[in-house]
Formats: C-alpha cells, sequence, structure tokens
C-alpha cells in the first residue's frame, strides 16, 4: 500500500534552492521510499520529554543533509524539515568537549530506536540537571 | 582587602556552603559541626570586602571544567554575571545549583547506557527544537501541506 507523503512549501525551497543534484537525488530516493514503506524509511525516531504531538523520525540524506518527517493520524506522511545536521555543533558534542571524563560518542545507529518503534523513555534526569544540560547544550 | 582576596573570601564562602550541604545530606549526628560551619558563613558573608561573585578562573576551578565553558555558559545564561562587574564575576546565587548538577552528571555519567541515552536524547530534543523543524511544524499548523 503506498503512503501519501506531503512536505510544507519551506521544504521545497529547501531542496529547490539549496540541495546539490546529488543530495536532491538521495531526497527523491527518501521520498520514494516513504511513499512505499512508510515509517520503516523514516529512518531513527527522535526521543521527546513527552510523546509529542506526532511520531517524529530523522533520516540520513546525504552528506550532512537529514530529512525530518512527523507522522499523521491520517496514516500520511509529512516532511517538514529538510536541514543540515553538523556533528560538531551536536549538543552531545559540545557535552563531552565540556567533559572530557564523559569522552563516548552516541550510539551505533542500529542501536538506535527505529522510527516505526515505540519511542525509549528519555533518561531520568533531576530538573536541576535537566535545566542546566538544556540551557548550556541545547539552546 | 584587595580584589584577589576578597574573590579568595566568596570562593571559601561557596565551599564552606558546599560541605555544609554535604555534611547536611550524610545523615550523621553533625548538629554541632554544622552550626559552627554556619557561624562562618556567616561571618565571612557578612564582610563588606567579599567579592558577590567568583572570577572566571575561579569558577572553572570549582566547576572542573575550561574558562572558555564558563564563558559560554554565562553568554548562554546558565551562569549569571555580577551587574556591572569588570573583570566579569560569575554571580554566586546559581553557581551552587551549577555545580551539584555538574557532579551529578559526572556521578551518573559514569553508567554508559544512562550517558548514551542522555546524549542521544539532548541530540534529539535540540532537531526538534531547531528553527528549521519549528518553521515546519508552524507551516503544518497553518495547513500549508503540499505534494512531496
Amino acid at each position: 500500500m503506498a503512503f501519501t507523503v506531503r512536505r510544507v512549501p519551506e521544504v521545497r525551497r529547501t531542496v529547490e534552492s539549496d540541495l546539490t543534484k546529488r543530495e536532491r537525488r538521495a531526497y527523491d530516493v527518501a521520498v520514494e521510499a516513504l511513499r512505499g514503506e512508510g515509517c520503516r524509511a523514516g529512518g531513527k525516531r527522535l526521543a521527546a520529554a513527552d510523546s509529542g504531538d506526532y511520531p517524529m523520525c530523522q533520516r540520513s540524506l546525504y552528506g550532512a543533509w537529514r530529512l525530518v518527517t512527523v507522522y499523521l493520524r491520517d496514516r500520511s506522511i509529512l516532511i517538514v524539515a529538510v536541514t543540515q545536521h553538523t556533528k560538531a555543533e551536536t549538543p552531545s558534542a559540545k557535552l563531552v568537549r565540556s567533559f572530557p571524563g564523559l569522552a563516548v560518542t552516541g550510539r551505533r545507529r542500529s542501536d538506535q530506536p527505529a522510527c516505526c518503534e515505540d519511542p525509549e523513555a528519555p533518561p531520568t534526569l533531576t530538573q536541576d540537571l535537566e535545566e542546566i544540560l538544556f540551557g548550556a547544550f541545547v539552546l | 582587602v584587595g580584589k584577589r582576596e576578597s574573590q579568595q573570601v566568596a570562593y571559601a564562602v561557596v565551599e564552606l556552603q558546599d560541605a555544609r550541604d554535604e555534611l547536611a545530606a550524610s545523615g550523621q549526628d553533625v548538629g554541632e559541626a554544622l552550626r559552627r560551619i554556619e557561624d562562618a558563613v556567616e561571618r565571612l558573608d557578612g564582610l563588606t570586602s567579599v567579592a558577590p561573585g567568583l572570577s572566571v578562573a575561579e569558577t572553572a576551578r570549582y566547576l572542573g571544567v575550561s574558562e572558555p565553558t564558563v564563558r559560554e555558559w554565562l553568554k548562554r545564561g546558565v551562569l549569571g554575571a555580577v551587574p556591572g562587574a569588570k573583570p566579569v564575576l560569575v554571580e554566586r546565587d546559581g553557581l551552587r545549583r551549577v555545580h551539584r548538577a555538574v557532579e551529578e552528571l559526572r556521578e551518573r555519567g559514569q553508567d554508559a547506557d544512562w550517558l548514551h541515552a542522555l546524549l542521544d536524547y539532548l541530540d534529539d530534543i535540540a532537531v526538534r527544537r531547531s528553527p528549521a523543524v519549528q518553521q515546519g511544524l508552524a507551516e503544518m499548523a497553518a495547513g500549508h501541506l503540499e505534494p512531496a
């Protein structure tokens, strides 16, 4: 069964103006995969503090480009963003830089929750630690 | 008292307050020791010569992070700067809270599973909160959708 895949106008603008031909091809392949396979082609499930309004997933395209999708109740799929992921600027990289004793990298992709799986519970954090981590590394 | 000495006293006050909190949390019968520490803190804190904050270098030493990290955290509002102080002083209020959180992070970060989950979680939240995703969600809420 084919899935309906839509996008917001900003995604079109990004695809048309910012992606190279090769990156654009990767985008087209991802859209086709989403049409055919649904969430199985969505990449990894993004964790959230709460379950959020919709499941949200992120799939790698080409190089640093990532495609972010949400899964609506009518079973359609919406591409909400095509955005670049700069590894050095991720919160985890910044945290590890600030605390060399915690020198680990994120989990391997194969260990991360697949898009179709239920989200994992976020790690337990005290309120102080959560506020400070978010303040220092996320926003 | 010179500026340097007054900052040293401020540092000592912060460390005494930490020691007091640790003793209080130990559950042991340390009432007398606590009272003496509190008296000392009060006397020191009452001195007009005590600096209202710690220098960036002292804050870095206290938290066990680098000076650029302290400056970054000041910029992001995780640490507060004493208004008008030049060079910059880090406000003592809030600094101990950050210290406790940092200690908690170091302690719990020894658990590799917890740390991996934390790193993934922070990255995921950053994606969710990124301007690109927020704009996409706003366009979705406004019903601006088109075929992919």
